[in-house]
């Protein structure tokens, strides 16, 4: 250590002395928090009354609790009742679906809900109680699975090396959490407000989980450190996992069915052709085609009933009639999507879809021309953007 | 947990901990009424969090990067210019008066500094924190922190030179030098 260095720390030490006696911080800080959480329901009421609609109960950035209209604890003394809050742009915006955006949940009835402090948010769900966010924090062994409720707080459910929310389906009707942690996979349903039924194995410690399917959990790892390229299966009722990856046969898995038995899949041919498989080792395909234009980075979202498949890609989104796709892979509907690595979708009904990329929110039909995108506010929010699947 | 129960944890927090994190805020703002309004807002913010934080490690080191979260953007907001030396504070042992004024003289410079390279300094230098531990605090990258450390002293070894307290310095610590340029 350096001769500079030495006298900032004698500098410091000097300098910071005994501080002086300040009365009650603890109860101050209780006190104002008070005031911001009561300023978040006046102030939600009052936008209640006014527009007649549910409008945004926002949250400042660093506290999940605390309301994003105005300065609120921005300054070093703020003064909850004194002035008269800036109107948010964030808020009151109402989409079709809730959305990721960055470190905050946009939600459909135009509220703000933000995740800071969580770390970065890359995954969400919409379950009763609120929303399953997934997050990390560069460093893997601290992903983790929050439960944030309607008002913001958040707990956490687990924390390990990777950490997966997957979805509900109709083998699996409560959505899932899987996660690795001390050489262990362990899988647990979400149940009321917590993690139910928590099952581990050992042995798939190179494999990840990646999608709930079939009743067990479709495991991914890689050969090569690239693309995922190994491919296993894991029943947690059957007991223990038995390591039988395969490999070679599929380039991708890019979708599920609809009641979540069998997979969408991309063989390895190149070009790659779409099928309709049963989950590994066997990968069995049931059906297939090479007409339907579908790459490895692009995802199939199943209608609830499994009558439509929307394909999303990197720049535009199709539809598909799935009881014609594999004999006459015709799309019924398609569009543009402006340029993003990481376009997601949904469907709302039967017959209801939107795409999610570049902070435009495009609803659709099948047979119909779709609306004009809806713009989600704060492009600048960085971080993970999605539409966020409503699994209650 | 009931709300009776936070504030009863959160109580016993602020008495365990709220003199370390208010001499970090002093060290960050420059004065001990900021820092008390630095260290307010730092609290607030935490016990709206305690529910989620969970365990007393998260708690301290989330109210401790609020903290200068806060000092760094109070500072962007509030300093225009350099801001002059008050009154001292009181110290922790009697001290020769050339050896203050050459902690004066540093101390003023120190905050002259951009915010963020301040607080690399106090974080490194005042907390010992190791430049990974400061990275995850200031929410930037270790090589981040490396190079507004190194900027940082750079800076200060030429404020040092300029205003002619180098040999205090050297007399000081025993050194024969303060070396010039980057660290």
């Amino acid at each position: 250590m350096g001769l500079l260095e030495d006298a900032l720390r004698d500098t410091f030490s000097n300098r910071v002395g005994a501080p002086p006696a300040v009365d009650d911080l603890a109860g101050q800080a209780i006190r104002r928090a008070g005031a911001i959480r009561r300023r978040q329901v006046t102030v939600a009421s009052v936008a209640v009354v006014v527009t007649v609609v549910l409008v945004g109960v926002g949250m400042l950035s660093g506290s999940p609790l605390a309301i994003q209209f105005g300065a609120g604890l921005a300054g070093p003394t703020p003064s909850p009742t004194a002035t008269t809050p800036p109107p948010n742009p964030l808020v009151g915006v109402k989409l079709p679906v809730d959305v990721l955006n960055g470190d905050r949940i946009q939600v459909a009835d135009g509220r703000v809900i933000s995740l800071a402090g969580l770390g970065t948010a890359q995954k969400a769900l919409r379950v009763s109680p609120g929303w399953l966010v997934q997050t990390s924090n560069n460093l893997p062994e601290k992903s983790a699975v929050w439960l944030v409720d309607e008002k913001g707080f958040a707990s956490q459910l687990a924390s390990g090396e990777i950490t997966m929310v997957s979805h509900g389906t109709q083998y699996l009707p409560s959505p899932q959490v899987a996660w690795t942690a001390a050489g262990r996979l362990n899988v647990a349903n979400f149940v009321g407000r917590g993690l139910s039924g928590t099952t581990s194995t050992t042995g798939a410690d190179k494999l990840v989980p990646l999608l709930a399917v079939a009743g067990g959990l479709l495991l991914g790892g890689t050969q090569t450190g690239g693309r995922t390229d190994l491919w296993d299966m894991w029943y947690p009722d059957k007991g223990a996992y038995t390591s039988t990856p395969t490999s070679g046969a599929v380039s991708a898995v890019v979708g599920e069915t609809a009641d979540g038995k069998q997979l969408f899949i991309l063989d390895s041919g190149k070009p790659p052709c779409l099928g309709l498989a049963d989950p590994p080792p066997q990968f069995t395909m049931v059906r297939s085609t090479c007409g339907a234009l579908v790459s490895p980075d692009d995802r199939i979202y199943a209608s609830p009933t499994g009558r439509w498949l929307l394909v999303v890609s990197q720049s535009s989104y199709t539809v598909y009639d799935a009881n014609t796709i594999w004999t006459y892979p015709q799309a019924v509907a398609s569009g543009p999507v402006d340029s993003d690595p990481a376009v997601t979708g949904t469907w709302l009904n039967d017959t209801t879809f939107v795409v999610y990329g570049h902070n435009k929110l495009t609803q659709g039909s099948p047979n119909t021309t779709s609306r004009s995108p809806t713009e989600v506010p704060d492009a600048n929010a960085t971080g993970a953007k999605a539409i966020i699947e409503d699994v209650r | 947990m009931s709300m009776g129960d936070v504030e009863i944890e959160f109580r016993r927090f602020v008495a365990a901990r709220s003199a370390s994190l208010q001499r970090t805020a002093f060290l960050l703002v420059g004065d001990w009424a900021h820092a008390e309004d630095v260290l307010q807002t730092a609290l607030t913010k935490t016990y709206l969090a305690w529910r989620r934080l969970g365990e007393i490690e998260a708690v301290e080191a989330y109210a401790r990067r609020v903290l200068v979260t806060t000092a760094t953007s109070w500072w962007r907001r509030r300093w225009h210019g350099e801001r002059p030396t008050d009154v001292m504070p009181e110290q922790a042992a009697p001290d020769r008066f050339e050896e203050r004024l050459e902690r004066q003289v540093l101390w003023r410079h120190v905050h002259a500094l951009p915010a963020r390279q301040r607080a690399v300094l106090v974080l490194r230098f005042y907390e010992d924190l190791t430049e990974a531990e400061t990275a995850r605090i200031l929410g930037v990258t270790v090589g981040t922190v490396k190079s507004q450390s190194a900027r940082a002293l750079a800076s200060l070894r030429t404020k040092l030179v300029e205003a002619g307290v180098e040999p205090a310095f050297r007399q000081q610590f025993g050194a024969t030098s303060i070396p010039e340029g980057g660290a």
